[in-house]
């Protein structure tokens, strides 16, 4: 049995209201199955609207489903006393993509990544400031950083801290919903790489939700593409990346733009075929 | 034949003033954009990009303003043109394609009443003829069924169709230079190939010059024929884009085409060696921009001569150590 394991899961939002005339239906995450195993990286990736976020919401308490059930070490998150929640949960963390909305601006770096230490442990001032500092260090910033406020850090500061809040309790699994797309290529690789070496330093798990195939590519072990609320294909190989056959990953494949400028560059973009919208 | 440059821009320099001091944002940028050609602007956030654009058009927001330099359209100096000859040359002349299409468009408006609107601003024509050649342009654009499109609300759209919408309306006017800032940051990867397609066939068909500004190589590297890469306020390199793909001269440039990612799952070191910190803009010493960051960085590079040199044809570079 995996770490993570989400039963035929299915969720429908309603728009608009009944008393008004007609309802849309959406139906964001019809009947997804998926197993995740203790320290793999799952990449999940999918066109904007195809019930990426909403699936991960799902799976962290956030949302819940209509249908279907979510085991998180070998309990049912939604059938659980709120005291076994919360124990099941800190082992349960997120980053988000938009870093800036994610934390309070009122709160100094101190405080944002002490938040998940004080509802779970009880430590003294002096305790929690050495761990804070030593998480500070652990994602690459400076201690001194601990007094200033999130509005003087550029975006990827801020998604260290984010990360450094969300290994605080050493989880065991992390959600990363987009977490390195708002930021500049330089910044992408580095926070990677980061996100690479905290997961064989604390045996971290990630569900990795992104668009950007090559960002998946770089940190998946395994890959699940979503499409219309469903799982469409599933790979367990990342070496056979290119060997993807439905056509909704063929399309996410030949997306990805050539990295060096070739004698028909221009010729790749003329001669791909029209995607029909 | 040496073409004559539509655009050119001479040692353009941009300071903002902020609480804490003087920020120079850009310093000491030129460049030339020729008709049917597309330049490319790379760079990280904060560099610069988005205020050079900003100053083309005459927009910079009231804290910025242009210290030193040109910007010469055609025979306009751009710079001193009363707000009437501005208004009429954007859009008109020089247009613009913003970042996020969602928030470029009035949401309470129909695309038909943004389109007509724009058509009948800059030209001579009645509702109905503005209504007809909307769709036309619409069509060009490769948008499926535009009558029914005119009667639609942004918020109905895709970020991929109203970025798409935004070209055709760009189109329509003819204008002789775009600045498409970002177009397809915003998007899916899946749109941002359409999207780069149709700004391809629109300088091929139009001759249109293209201002194209990303921070993603990868789109660079697709559709730009020469580039400038900036960092910190200054162009740090600028070459024919073969060239500085194949021989990038500046360790700032080298390290941004090494964090590639790409298909293949190499592991990407390099980056580790570029420190967390952006560069600080204010009250800049003469040092070189990258100083800070830079992995090859000694005593030499606190230096008063922080010109960009030509190293090779065509192939220029503000770094003390190369050329």
């Amino acid at each position: 049995m995996g770490l993570l394991e989400l039963k035929s899961i299915k969720k429908t939002y309603f728009l608009g209201s009944s008393v008004w005339g007609k309802r849309k239906i959406v139906e964001a995450v019809k009947n997804v199955s998926l197993t995740l195993e203790e320290g793999v990286c799952l990449g999940l990736v999918g066109e904007s609207g195809s019930g990426k976020s909403t699936l991960g919401k799902i799976l962290l308490g956030l949302e819940k489903p209509d249908q279907g059930e979510v085991w998180f070490q070998g309990r049912n998150l939604y059938n659980l006393k709120a005291k076994e929640l919360k124990e099941l949960r800190r082992n349960l963390q997120v980053v988000f993509q938009d870093c800036y909305s994610a934390v309070n601006p009122r709160l100094t770096v101190g405080e944002i990544i002490a938040e998940p230490l004080r509802n779970y442990e009880r430590l003294t001032s002096a305790q929690e400031k050495k761990k804070v500092q030593e998480f500070l260090e652990i994602v690459g910033l400076c201690l001194e950083d601990i007094h200033k406020y999130p509005h003087h850090f550029s975006g990827g500061q801020l998604q260290r801290i984010n990360i450094a809040r969300a290994i605080a309790l050493k989880p065991k699994l992390i959600i990363l919903d987009e977490a390195v797309s708002a930021l500049d290529v330089l910044v992408q690789v580095q926070i990677l790489n980061l996100l690479a070496q905290l997961k064989e330093e604390f045996q971290l798990s990630y569900l990795f939700i992104s668009h950007d195939l090559q960002a998946v590519n770089y940190i998946a072990d395994r890959l699940a593409v979503m499409y219309k609320g469903e799982v469409v294909e599933r790979l367990d190989d990342m070496e056979q990346l290119e060997r993807l056959e439905h056509p909704v990953s063929k399309k996410l494949l030949s997306s990805v733009l050539p990295p060096y400028p070739s004698g028909e560059r221009l010729g790749i973009i003329n001669n791909m075929t029209k995607i029909s919208l | 034949m040496e073409q004559q440059p539509i655009l050119t821009v001479n040692k353009l320099n941009i300071d903002v003033s902020t609480p804490h001091g003087v920020t120079q944002v850009v310093r000491d940028v030129s460049f030339k954009i020729e008709a049917g050609k597309v330049f490319g602007f790379v760079g990280e956030s904060g560099s610069g990009k988005t205020m050079t654009c900003m100053s083309l058009l005459n927009l910079l927001p009231g804290e910025a303003k242009v210290v030193k330099g040109s910007i010469k359209f055609r025979n306009k100096d751009i710079l001193n043109c009363s707000a009437k000859d501005m208004r009429k040359a954007r859009g008109s002349e020089i247009a613009m394609i913003m970042q996020n299409p969602m928030t470029a468009f009035n949401p309470v408006r129909t695309i038909g009443r943004h389109f007509i609107e724009t058509l009948k601003t800059h030209l001579p024509i009645t509702k109905q003829q503005a209504r007809t050649m909307a769709i036309a342009y619409l069509e060009k654009a490769d948008l499926p069924n535009p009558e029914n499109l005119l009667k639609q609300y942004p918020f109905q759209l895709s970020g991929g169709m109203l970025q798409r919408v935004m070209i055709a309306i760009t189109m329509s006017l003819n204008p002789s230079i775009l600045i498409a800032d970002e177009p397809t940051t915003a998007l899916d990867a899946t749109n941002q190939l359409q999207i780069l397609q149709q700004l391809n066939w629109l300088r091929k068909e139009y001759d249109t010059g293209i201002l194209l500004v990303s921070h993603d190589l990868g789109v660079i590297a697709q559709l730009a024929d020469e580039v400038a890469v900036m960092y910190g306020g200054y162009i740090v390199e600028k070459a024919p884009v073969f060239k500085l793909f194949n021989r990038p001269m500046h360790p700032y440039t080298r390290v941004l085409l090494e964090s590639r990612l790409g298909l293949t799952r190499r592991k990407i070191k390099s980056v580790q060696r570029v420190s967390v910190s952006s560069p600080n803009l204010i009250n800049k010493e003469n040092t070189c921009p990258f100083f800070e960051r830079c992995e090859d960085a000694d005593h030499t590079c606190v230096n008063d001569n922080l010109e960009l040199k030509e190293c090779e044809k065509d192939h220029l570079v503000r770094c003390v150590k190369s050329g």
